[in-house]
């Protein structure tokens, strides 16, 4: 299997590209709108996720805080329009701030007071999911749901020109802010890491930390920041699940999407192109398991098993990322073999003499 | 009236706890401007750490520093750039995936609000790869180019830093012949500019060839400062290694018998894609002490490491009384008559948190009668550990407490003797007396001199010429991972031996 992926490098990347769009084309075609309209919506979250985590990835810090800091999100932004009748947007604004505190709480506890990077991040998904449990009991008095009229859901939007387009129209317009944004985010993080002074740092400290701090970069504030920045994504990704999807927040609401956000990003090589590519597909097929529950039709697979098609999907990214990793590796040994093989044998023959002894 | 000297560094002072090594003991340091100056020493001496010192990325415990007369304390990188201080690292630090001119403009980048101007980027670096007759594509990949390629970048790289002072650590390590003339006029260039050209090296014919004046340092201290004209090579080097009394060793001559051990054309590869073993041939026979000699870190490592199966073989074979072992396991190996006594007995040979018996059936745990259904048995194990702590004199070996107290020649005394209980055909002792008292060094010569009578094959690797020389029957000299020739021990003299050793050939003398 690694030999052959190897050998087929190029060609692998070629299929994949190219299943992918075959993929999607189908998925447009074979699909009800109303799935693929919820697949968008719900890839949304794992779209700023994968975002937070390849801007700490690329940085260097594997930032396995992503679900904590999301279900912080969604929580804060229940919790501040909370009978306070507020606009969501300053819902969403406290969640995204809320996120990016934690982010640097984050990065000043593992990069200043050099805490474990794993039991850093375990400690502080675990302290973040209880301490909404336990906010929701003392503060408000709840159980397992926080719900109140004056919580609002984010207004849909139309857009202009775009949503009178024959077929596409309806499929890319209608969606709350969040959604666009998500998109924007996508192209300003490509233009971040690849057309700005900052962005190249983020990416010779992740790469090369030494190559960075010789060259005069000081790299604990590169990597302070970019966690900040991945705090404020993974946060403004958390509200997204209690103010875009529903007007509520639910003891453990993100459910382990930060864990696939994060898998997304290693899947997309930290790329945020690809990584939008992927979220997509892990939009989709969530929204398709979740159809074909509600569907009266028999589907030809139980539900229980599509339900969990985004779990194996990220299982089967994962695998592919570990191979082709160690295949890179196995192709460096065969080229350095190569190389010097030939070398040794050109040496031999020039010198005709016995050698030692 | 004096100049003022570029660099000037006294009381030098730096204590590495973790791996509890004075790095730097009392170092005084200075280099002249417009001079290339050489710092010598082996692996290990503290050539690197004490640069680092100077170049921010190490903070001394305590340290003078002057720059062009000026007291500094340099905290970071980013200062001793604005000092004027370059450094190119032996391990480059480039980022593989940006080109030539990200790589220098790196840090630097010309910027508007934030965002970078590619073009001028490499407008600029095209321009200072002229001025300084030093070309380079400035938009290849650098992971694409070659080491000797890589390395010009980062000379460039500290160029367009307005570097004054130039730190080149071990710099043609990695270079091909051809490189390495280049890489000479490069540095004879910069000093004629009126730079001052830091060159650590531990290859003494480089020294000789480029450097104005050479700077010895030996296990964290200063050994001295000379002009190269008035020493030679010899001088050098033994400034370098230094010389240790080692008690002559009692031995009859050899009576060789079949090879034991064959290694064919062996490539290894060491750091950064380069071969640390390049096209290595030798054989031990049955009753012969094999001694390989050579500065420390010219590929013995990865040289025992690929014979004692802990290191993957990339080309040429290892032969063990006839059987290819080049692919096969280490617990193979050791079936088939292999013994290793590794160079660090504290992370390698032992168990430092265990007790005695432990340490010393870990070779044998899994046969009768240490063990039966895949359940151990102290009793034998126990008897075994009293046995050995008898026969080979290990000195307060209380039964069942961890070894970690032990001293040095005593923790060594345990190595051998779980090494050579099975009595082993083939027996690799690399660096046996490092860092073990008088006493001991002279029982573990006596001991593999034993061994060897009683018809075992030995390859001995040390870095102490003279240990090399009273022990072994023949000799081969390493250098760059080549073996340079082959002496038969009763030919080789101290003096042939340290020209092989410094990459010189004995006919150029004759
Ligand atoms: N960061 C470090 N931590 C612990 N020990 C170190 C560190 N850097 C170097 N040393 C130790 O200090 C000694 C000198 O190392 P170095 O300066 O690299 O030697 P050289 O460059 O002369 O080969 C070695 O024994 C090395 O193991
Ligand atoms: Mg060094």
């Amino acid at each position: 299997m690694l030999e052959l992926m190897v050998k087929y490098q190029d060609d692998l990347r070629r299929t994949l590209l190219i299943g992918g769009v075959i993929l999607t084309i189908l998925v447009f075609v074979a699909l009800p709108t109303n799935v693929i309209q919820s697949g968008i919506r719900l890839s949304t979250p794992f779209v700023l996720g994968s975002l937070a985590a390849l801007i700490a990835s690329r940085a260097g810090v594997l930032n396995l805080a992503i679900e904590g800091k999301m279900l912080l999100g969604s929580f804060i932004a229940v919790a501040v329009l909370f009978q306070r009748d507020l606009d969501p947007a300053v819902g969403v604004l406290a969640a995204t701030i809320a996120g990016g505190v934690l982010g640097l709480i984050f990065a000043i506890l593992y990069l200043q007071i050099r805490v474990n990077l794993i039991i850093l991040a375990l400690a502080l998904n675990l302290f973040v999911a209880n301490a909404t449990v336990f906010f929701m009991r003392t503060e408000f008095g709840v159980f397992g749901t926080l719900a109140d009229p004056s919580i609002r859901g984010l207004p849909t939007y139309d857009l202009p020109i775009i949503k009178d387009l024959p077929f596409i129209g309806e499929l890319i317009s209608g969606y709350n802010g969040i959604v666009y944004i998500s998109w924007m985010m996508v192209v300003a993080i490509w233009v971040l890491l690849r057309k700005t002074q900052f962005g190249r740092h983020i990416r010779a400290v992740g790469e090369n930390k030494e190559a960075a701090e010789t060259a005069g970069i000081n790299v604990t504030r590169v990597q302070i920041f970019a966690l900040t920045l991945s705090g404020m994504l993974a946060g403004f990704a958390g509200s997204f699940f209690s103010l875009g999807i529903l007007s509520q927040f639910l003891e453990n609401m993100t459910a382990g999407r930060g864990w696939i956000a994060l898998t997304i990003s290693l899947f997309a090589l930290e790329r945020p192109l690809p990584a939008f590519f992927t979220s997509l597909f892990f939009g989709f097929s969530e929204a398709l398991s979740l159809d074909l529950q509600n569907s009266e039709t028999v589907s030809f697979l139980p539900p229980d098993i599509l339900l969990l098609m985004p779990q194996v999907a990220a299982i089967g990214a994962l695998v592919l990322v570990a191979l082709r990793i160690r295949g890179s590796e196995l192709l460096k040994r065969r080229q350095f073999v190569a190389q010097f093989s030939k070398e040794l044998g050109d040496l031999k023959r020039m010198v005709i003499s016995p050698g030692q002894d | 009236m004096e100049e003022t000297l570029a660099v000037e560094m006294r009381h030098v002072r730096k204590y590495f706890a973790s791996s509890n090594v004075l790095a730097a003991n009392d170092v005084d340091f200075e280099v002249r401007q417009g001079e290339v100056h050489a710092l010598v020493g082996e692996n290990g001496a503290g050539k690197t750490t004490l640069m680092n010192m100077l170049y921010g990325l190490v903070h001394p415990d305590h340290a003078e520093i002057y720059v062009y007369g000026e007291p500094v304390r340099i905290s970071h990188p980013d200062h001793a750039i604005r000092l004027g201080i370059g450094m190119v690292h032996q391990h480059f630090k480039l980022v593989p995936s940006f080109t030539v001119a990200e790589n220098i403009m790196l840090g630097i980048e010309p910027n508007q609000f934030g965002f970078i101007n590619g073009k001028s980027e490499a407008e600029i670096v095209r321009e200072l790869a002229q001025n300084f007759g030093l070309p380079v594509d400035p938009n290849a990949r650098v992971s694409e180019l070659s080491v000797g390629m890589q390395q010009r970048v980062e000379i460039l790289k500290t160029l367009q830093r307005d570097a004054r002072i130039l730190i080149l650590d071990e710099p043609t390590a990695v270079l091909t012949p051809q490189e390495v003339h280049e890489l000479y006029n490069v540095i004879r260039r910069l000093a004629d500019d009126g730079r001052a050209v830091i060159l650590i090296t531990h290859k003494l014919l480089e020294v000789k060839e480029v450097a104005d004046r050479v700077s010895v340092m030996r296990r964290g201290k200063m050994i001295g400062t000379h002009d190269v004209a008035d020493v030679t090579i010899r001088d050098m080097a033994n400034m370098m290694v230094g010389r240790e009394v080692i008690l002559q060793v009692e031995k009859q001559p050899a009576t060789p018998g079949d090879v034991v051990l064959k290694v064919e054309n062996l490539l290894v590869a060491g750091m950064g894609g380069v071969p640390a073993v390049f096209g290595v041939s030798f054989d031990v026979r049955a009753g012969e002490i094999f001694g390989i000699a050579g500065v420390s870190g010219n590929g013995q490592t990865e040289l025992i490491e690929a014979i004692a199966g802990l290191r993957p073989v990339d080309g040429g074979r290892i032969m063990l009384l006839d059987h290819d072992i080049t692919d096969v396991n280490v617990r193979t190996r050791r079936t088939e008559g292999m013994a290793h006594i590794p160079e660090d007995r504290m992370t390698m040979g032992l168990n430092l948190q265990t007790n005695l018996d432990e340490n010393v059936i870990v070779t044998s745990y899994q046969k009768p009668p240490f063990s039966s259904y895949g359940i151990l048995n102290f009793q034998p194990m126990r008897e075994l550990a009293a046995r050995l702590a008898k026969k080979y004199q290990i000195a307060s070996a209380r039964v069942g407490e961890e070894i970690k107290t032990l001293s040095g020649g005593n923790l060594q005394k345990v190595v051998l003797a779980r090494e050579l209980e099975g009595e082993p055909k083939f027996i690799i002792a690399n660096q046996p007396t490092r860092g073990v008292d008088v006493g001991s060094i002279e029982f573990v010569h006596k001991t593999l001199v034993e061994e060897r009578d009683g018809g075992a094959a030995i390859l001995l690797v040390s870095v102490e010429l003279e240990e090399i020389m009273s022990l072994s029957d023949r000799i081969a000299v390493i250098f760059e991972g080549r073996i340079m020739a082959v002496l038969d021990a009763a030919d080789a003299t101290e003096e042939d031996l340290g020209i092989l050793m410094a990459g010189g050939t004995l006919d150029k003398k004759e």
